[in-house]
């Protein structure tokens, strides 16, 4: 079976957590080592997969235009074992179909975290303030600059709004994804993983569960970037930061909960935070 | 500038169909345009796409190695995007809304199909893609690379994209040295084969490089410019050392690292152009013999992180001591 499964999320949610995790437990004998490059789950907006799947350069292209071949770079990199992408895209529709094709899709395993929370990572991340992230979760942070002035070393993206994102992979058409929220994953991580591999048809043991769960237990990957660093971190701040679930209750002042709230209510309903 | 060799052509219908005619396109041609002879890669290519970028054919008299021809038409929306290659070897590229450019079997055909103009964006699609198409049917090795020549020697900047292989191709071509490849450095007989001194720039490439940019980009909407770097000649340059650039994972960018014998290897293969198509386009072999005749260079192979050139933070005249000396 080919094709792929998608590892979907907003920013600052857990993506890279569960991305590690499903590595653990795909390859345990090849334990995380931050010195590498993590080659498993590449981002979806790899530059070189979209240039050495279409034959073709992305620098000159515009954002549409991307946004438009990007299809194709999944139909023609289909074949052979499943595979894993890290997706921090919404779903969409591009002048060519869907973005992310049904007829290519394995599933879609969706994180999602409390807004108030990815708010807080999210302002650490991007160096910015607190006010300043919950702003942006009302708004596209993706990068899809109108008149680019230097080469991204990623494909632009579109996000949309966190609400937006949400909704765009829980109602995509096709296989239901699994939804697994940030914060039971940080409950019941056991649990969790083998509901995953479940549905992701990946065999798994009580043993092998377990290790993938130590392997990526929060202070390991903590210390592990303290020591040899994470090239996926920003510049602003550790990427593995605090790992908490309710920081917002000491993060946020009551004016900043109240907005993301206020701008995301029904969405934050439907996905058990309210 | 005008080349040596110019004709009015004759492009009639029928020599565009036989080229085109596996991909079942039969397009009228407009009207005839003025050929010029180019020097790519030692390669005598007779044109009637507008190719500023490349030099006047000043070579010996033989009959054109290459023949490049344009079809004014609009684009067949029937071909799929990206490039595709056939059981021969023959290949179409289909760019959405810009160009279509398919290379027959034997490499000596290339018709490029595209409305309006053929400007600076079009251009890039020939000079990369078509460039390293032509490369693998000719038996020739297209790096992902821009390439400097330095007191007749040449150095390859590998990379992948956005990596900042033009950047520092514009940075180390200052007082005799030259670029002479950007993005696409094709290698034959252990030697770079010239392509051009044009080189492409972002925005922010040519704030720290101080260039003042030109009045156009090469499209709308991107802050991107050509900018000639150096004096070009056509002769092949021998290749002293490939560095091979991009991001090092861990805690601090380990600079400029020595790269090993089978590291360099690995770093080549993982460089060859088009290298998802080069069974198809009959160059597989070289996956295998080029990049091990490539390991053994006078200069070595260098591994540099590249994240201090988005930081600006460049010691230009350090780096080509160490690359160079």
């Amino acid at each position: 079976m080919s094709g792929f499964y998608w590892l979907a999320s907003y920013p600052k949610s857990g993506n890279t957590w569960l991305r590690l995790a499903l590595h653990s437990l795909l390859a345990p004998r090849n334990p995380i080592d931050f010195r590498q490059p993590i080659t498993f789950a590449p981002v979806a907006t790899s530059r070189e997969e979209f240039e050495s799947a279409l034959g073709i350069q992305s620098a000159d292209l515009t954002n549409d235009e991307i946004e438009r071949l990007r299809p194709t770079v999944w139909r023609r990199s289909a074949s052979g074992t499943p595979q894993f992408r890290k997706v921090h895209d919404t779903w969409t529709v591009t002048a060519d179909g869907p973005l992310f094709p049904p007829d290519v899709t394995l599933g879609t395993i969706y994180m999602v975290r409390d807004p108030r929370d990815v708010a807080i990572s999210l302002a650490h991340f991007l160096g910015v303030t607190v006010d300043e992230a919950t702003g942006r979760l009302a708004r596209d942070v993706g990068s899809r600059a109108t008149l680019r002035q230097r080469l991204p070393i990623q494909l632009p993206y579109r996000s949309g709004t966190w609400s937006s994102h949400v909704e765009s992979w829980l109602d995509a058409p096709g296989r239901p994804p699994c939804v697994v929220r940030y914060e039971d994953m940080l409950a019941d991580p056991h649990g969790e993983l083998h509901r995953i591999a479940d549905y992701a048809s990946i065999p798994v043991t009580a043993e092998t569960i377990a290790a993938a769960v130590a392997a990526t237990r929060f202070q390991r990957l903590a210390d592990a970037e303290a020591l040899h660093g994470f090239n996926e971190a920003s510049v602003s701040a550790p990427f593995f930061r605090s790992g908490r679930a309710g920081a917002w209750r000491e993060g946020l002042s009551r004016v900043q909960a109240d907005r993301v709230v206020r701008d995301h209510e029904r969405v934050m309903r439907r996905a058990g935070y309210l | 500038m005008i080349g040596m060799a110019s004709e009015q052509i004759s492009g009639t219908l029928s020599e565009v169909s036989r080229v085109t005619a596996r991909w079942s396109i039969v397009l009228p041609m407009a009207h005839a345009t003025r050929t010029v002879d180019v020097h790519l890669c030692g390669w005598r290519v007779r044109s009637d796409v507008p190719l500023p970028q490349l030099a006047p054919w000043h070579g010996d008299s033989r009959h054109p190695d290459i023949r490049l021809r344009w079809l004014r038409a609009a684009l067949d929306a029937s071909w799929p995007p990206g490039l595709d290659v056939d059981a021969d070897g023959s290949s179409r590229c289909h760019v959405p809304g810009l160009i279509q450019i398919s290379v027959d079997a034997n490499a000596r055909e290339v018709v490029v199909t595209a409305a309006d103009t053929i400007g600076a964006v079009q251009a890039r699609f020939l000079l990369t893609t078509t460039l390293a198409v032509l490369s693998h049917r000719r038996h020739f090795f297209p790096l992902q690379a821009s390439c400097v020549r330095i007191q007749d020697r040449a150095v390859v900047l590998a990379g992948p994209p956005a990596s900042g292989k033009s950047t520092l191709a514009a940075l180390l071509a200052t007082g005799d040295c030259a670029v002479v490849a950007d993005d696409v450095t094709v290698v034959a007989a252990g030697s770079v084969q010239p392509v051009s001194a044009w080189v492409h720039l972002w925005r922010d490439a040519m704030d720290l490089l101080g260039l003042r940019p030109p009045a156009t980009s090469i499209r709308p909407g991107l802050d991107k410019y050509g900018v000639e770097r150096g004096l070009f000649r056509t002769e092949p340059v021998p290749i002293y050392t490939v560095c091979h650039l991009g991001t090092t994972p861990g805690r601090s960018p380990a600079g400029l690292r020595r790269l090993g014998r089978l590291e360099a290897v690995a770093a080549l293969g993982a460089r060859v152009w088009l290298r998802r198509f080069v069974q198809d386009l009959g160059a597989d072999e070289a996956l295998v013999k080029t990049p091990a005749s490539l390991v053994d260079l006078p200069g070595g192979h260098w591994q540099l992180d590249t994240s201090s050139l988005r930081s600006g933070n460049v010691p230009a005249p350090l780096l080509l001591e160490q690359l160079t000396s």
